[in-house]
């Protein structure tokens, strides 16, 4: 039998000598057991797929949601906690670095946060930015590394984890490396405490199909499709009148009226293709189709490792060595804010597009202690994951342990002027990202 | 008796087997490994000392013996090798970069919810799947006595072993189970590397941490500082590192041990020919072969052999004296294994056993094989085969715990009183008259005592196999008379001996090319 798991549970788990909490849950499709998910697709368009055996069994799996995919989803889980206020209040009072991206001259606005940077605080983009003074709103500020918050990164290791705790203490649960700080290579660098991963069992692939009805009826050959030289706002890009031609070049290869989306698609399988628009082959010649798999459930495994949380040390006030009382204390927020992002990530997995996985039941967390043993077994439900988060953010502020609130940055001019010009050339050729 | 058990949390091992390349997982953890994991631990804790004389202790100690279920590795679908992912960069926030060969802006690939690109670059992760997650390495004979506490201390801090995401649990083990690699000499199926005295020491001097840090830090200083500062600054840089910046390097492998399967102790009373039953099996890929394909294949392979071999080449792999004259002495044969002997069999060649001489000595024979069974990785090494447009394929060494049945040494070698050819048998000559089958088979008599076995009882000849999926005698080519370039006429057989014998039974001219290749007919216990 289970029981929740509170923050003594949590304390003593991380004082004790257990390797790691971790949970396992099953997952069925949203659409029901057997409906198709779509799992991702690496180079080539090609699935992830292993054999397991299972009960002394051969079981053909596919990779559904990676290690570093799980990772991103983890910390936009509490980003959209963090983001989420109750009577004025954050639900979790998280250390969070923005940068909002809103000057005038771009034509997107946005923010981006340490939370979905791809290297968290120790990302390109805090390094390009400026952190002001807000009581001198005039002053332009320092360039992020260079300012005291910024240089924490310089020194930070795990035998002082201080700093970079209070500024940004995911990375100490997801891993950092600092590697264009100013040891390069040699900058900080912590690993990871927590690694998840979910994989579809039994897999069967499958078969689309696309076509597209055109309305219109346009026919292949109702004529040639130049490129217009002159455009305008009341005229389409493309010409059917060569005199108005740029140099008569067409739309596309051949000028047809698909290469500027009009007219109808054959319904064909989805076959995959190469930046070419050559159809890929498997190596025994097949071609590939994009069709999805079958499963007969996706089992997503988490590990918290304590082991790795206990080798981080918190020492207060400059001091060389460390206080035990203040590791642990430290260290049971970093394992709550593991178990949050998890616990938080977890109930609707929309992993991407007809991919969305409902689990069977609710998340239980075994405590990995004794090797062979019957682990401990604990149950935390979102709510509960957040008051256990709060509570030991409480404990470790009393101990000492610097927590920082939101640090705003600006993003430099020349960071700003390199956005802009990226979504220009984007608008004018229509291009999303390659 | 003690040993180190590592439980992988994640069910998987996320480890490189052949360096930067990461293309082949690593599995069973190599020994080295596990002591870097160990030594990471100590070097990121702290250091203490009485850990310290601990892993000092440990690096005295011979191999272990392992226990380790079998792995398969995870892979892009329809190919041998892990998908690759592509990965943001740091260096660079550009979400463009000016294209010089096309003339054109490239846009980066939005990264995740990040609404800007970001260049990424490719990277595998191999990741082997074990059966069974746990792993033990084994000191049998040893008691860490003392130490115990200590050790267990320092394990308990290891988080993983290979890749930062491959998390282990470490403890201390007192009856692991039995093992299933042993270190051996000679000629084996897994290299590992193993580590050895003043591993630990090698390690921290290789990894140069504490000046690469200190140089690091002093000259991000002299690139603050101005004027004075700056100059002694330089100076202090001069003093303590001289003109060379430090520079760490990746640590290279100490040792390699060979590691096989316990050995089963072939029992003395029974009978075996001059081949040592112990097959190095090779498994094919690539094109199929059928059985007929023998020679053609088996002389690809012996050539491969040959130019892998350091020199001066041995008798028994060349089969040739040093004057050029054929060997008297029993010699490396090549036995072809295919699928036959089932209800379905289709007689396609599905790899060749090496069958050495007995009483080799085992580093000898490593030797001359390592170059072709091993890359530099300790992997297996995957050789091509090519003669012509009709043969072409891999071969590499079997190494699943569990291979495919007519992979299986020992389905080959195991005690029978009767046997099957599967390869025919070569006549020593031709024979005329009412009786010649009599005496063409008194000839295969004198053929399995040339090799070592007793006089069989009964040598029945056919030119069908007995066995399932064996394709006729006379789709086999003939092997050629070298003296007159003469063809050997040949037959399948299958020979009665009165009392057991253990394989390989190979017989006849061509026995070191894989005809007269025999399988052991005999039912064994528990199987129809």
């Amino acid at each position: 039998m289970s029981e929740a798991l509170t923050l003594e549970n949590l304390k003593q788990a991380v004082k004790g000598h257990a390797a790691a909490f971790r949970c396992v849950t099953e997952y069925q499709p949203a659409g029901g057991a057997g409906d198709k998910v779509f799992p991702p697709t690496y180079e080539g368009g090609k699935y992830a797929v292993e054999t397991r055996m299972i009960d002394s069994q051969p079981v053909d799996c596919v990779l559904l949601d990676s290690v570093q995919s799980q990772a991103n989803r983890m910390e936009l889980a509490l980003l959209e906690v963090w983001r989420t206020k109750e009577n004025d209040k954050r639900r979790i009072e998280l250390p969070v670095i923005t940068v909002c991206f809103g000057d005038a001259k771009l034509k997107k606005k946005f923010t981006v946060t340490s939370l979905d940077a791809p290297h968290r605080v120790a990302d390109a983009i805090f390094r390009d930015s400026l952190l002001k003074d807000k009581n001198k709103p005039k002053d332009k500020g320092v360039m992020f590394r260079k300012s005291e918050k910024g240089k924490i990164l310089d020194t930070a290791d795990v035998r002082n984890a201080t700093g970079l705790f209070g500024l940004c203490p995911t990375a100490l649960v997801f891993g950092l490396w600092d590697s264009t700080g100013p040891r390069g290579g040699l900058g900080a660098k912590f690993q990871r405490a927590l690694v998840s991963e979910i994989v579809g069992l039994h897999r069967s692939l499958g078969v689309t199909t696309g076509g597209k009805v055109d309305h219109l009826n346009i026919l292949i050959d109702a004529g040639k499709l130049y490129q217009r030289k002159l455009t305008s706002d009341d005229t389409p890009n493309w010409t059917l009148d060569e005199s108005k031609s740029d140099d008569k070049k067409l739309v596309g290869k051949k000028g047809k009226p698909s290469e500027a989306n009009l007219g109808g698609v054959t319904p064909d399988f989805a076959y995959a293709k190469d930046k070419n628009g050559n159809k890929i082959r498997e190596s025994d010649g097949t071609e590939r189709i994009k069709g999805g798999v079958t499963v007969s459930k996706a089992l997503q495994t988490t590990v918290l490792s304590l082991a790795a949380l206990r080798r981080l040390r918190f020492p207060l006030n400059g001091s060389a060595d460390s206080d035990m009382t203040v590791d642990n204390a430290g260290r049971t927020v970093l394992a709550a804010l593991g178990l949050a992002a998890a616990t938080l990530a977890r109930g609707d997995a929309d992993l991407r597009s007809r991919c969305q996985l409902f689990p069977q039941k609710q998340p239980v967390w075994q405590l990995l202690d004794v090797p062979g043993g019957d682990p401990k077994t604990f149950d935390l439900t979102p709510d509960g994951a957040v008051e256990l988060l709060n509570a030991a953010i409480t404990e470790a502020k009393n101990a000492g342990l610097p927590w920082e609130e939101e640090i705003e940055l600006t993003p430099s001019g020349e960071l700003i002027e390199l956005v802009r010009r990226s979504q220009e050339l984007a608008s004018a050729s229509g291009v999303e990202g390659e | 008796m003690f040993a180190l058990g590592i439980h992988y949390l994640n069910g998987w091992a996320m480890a490189a087997a052949d360096g930067a390349k990461k293309e082949r997982a690593e599995w069973p953890p190599h020994p080295d490994r596990v002591f870097m994991a160990l030594a990471a631990a100590w070097f990121e804790t702290g250091e203490d000392l009485e850990e310290g004389d601990a892993l000092r202790w440990l690096e005295t100690l011979d191999p272990p013996t392992i226990s380790a279920s079998d792995a398969l590795c995870r892979h892009a679908y329809k190919e041998d090798r892990p998908t690759t992912s592509f990965v943001p960069v740091n260096d660079n926030a550009a979400p463009i970069e000016w294209d010089s060969g096309k003339k054109k802006w490239t846009f980066h690939q939005v990264s995740g919810s990040l609404p800007i690109g970001r260049v990424r670059q490719p990277r595998s992760f191999p990741i082997a799947i074990p059966q069974d997650p746990t792993v033990f390495l084994v000191w049998s004979n040893i008691d860490p006595g003392t130490r115990r506490e200590v050790l267990n201390r320092l394990i308990r801090k290891v988080t993983h072993v290979g890749h930062s995401a491959s998390f282990v649990q470490m403890w201390l083990e007192d009856s692991p189970p039995v093992p299933s690699w042993i270190p051996m000499e000679g000629q084996t199926t897994h290299r590992l590397r193993v580590f050895g005295p003043d591993r630990l020491d090698y390690l921290k001097a290789r990894c140069n941490h504490n000046n690469l840090i200190g140089y690091a830090d002093l000259q991000a200083q002299i690139n603050e500082a101005k004027g004075e500062d700056k100059k002694e600054l330089h100076t202090e840089l001069k003093e303590r590192f001289g003109s060379t910046p430090p520079v760490s390097l990746r640590p290279e492998p100490g040792r390699w041990q060979g590691y096989d399967r316990p050995p089963k102790t072939p029992d003395p009373e029974i009978p075996g020919s001059v081949f040592d039953p112990r097959l190095t099996v090779l498994a094919l890929s690539g094109k199929r072969l059928s059985l007929p394909a023998t020679l053609k294949l088996t002389e690809t392979l012996r050539g491969a052999i040959l130019a892998a071999c350091p020199d001066p080449i041995p008798e028994w792999v060349s089969g040739h004296t040093l004057d050029g004259k054929p060997s008297s002495n029993p010699h490396l044969a090549l036995l072809p294994l295919s699928f036959v002997g089932h209800e379905h069999a289709d007689g396609r060649l599905m790899g060749v056993a090496l069958a050495l001489p007995k009483g080799l000595a085992p580093l000898q024979a490593a030797h001359s094989l390592d170059h072709l069974l091993h890359d530099e990785h300790g992997l297996p090494r995957r050789n091509k085969l090519f003669a012509g447009q009709w043969l072409e394929c891999g071969v590499e060494l079997e190494t699943r715990e569990t291979p495919p049945t007519n992979l299986q040494a020992a389905l080959w070698t195991r005690p029978s009183r009767t046997w099957a050819s599967v390869t025919p048998v070569a006549l020593d000559r031709h024979f005329d008259g009412k009786d010649k089958w009599e005496r063409a088979a008194e000839t295969v008599k004198d053929a399995c005592e040339r090799i070592g076995l007793p006089r069989p009882k009964e040598v029945l000849l056919y030119p069908v196999s007995l066995v399932e999926g064996v394709p006729h005698a006379r789709e086999f080519p003939c092997l050629t008379r070298k003296k007159d370039g003469g063809r050997m006429h040949h037959s399948h057989a299958v020979i009665v001996f009165d009392v057991e014998v253990m394989g390989p039974v190979v017989v006849g001219a061509g026995r070191f090319r894989g005809y007269g290749l025999c399988r052991p007919m005999d039912k064994r216990a528990g199987h129809e």
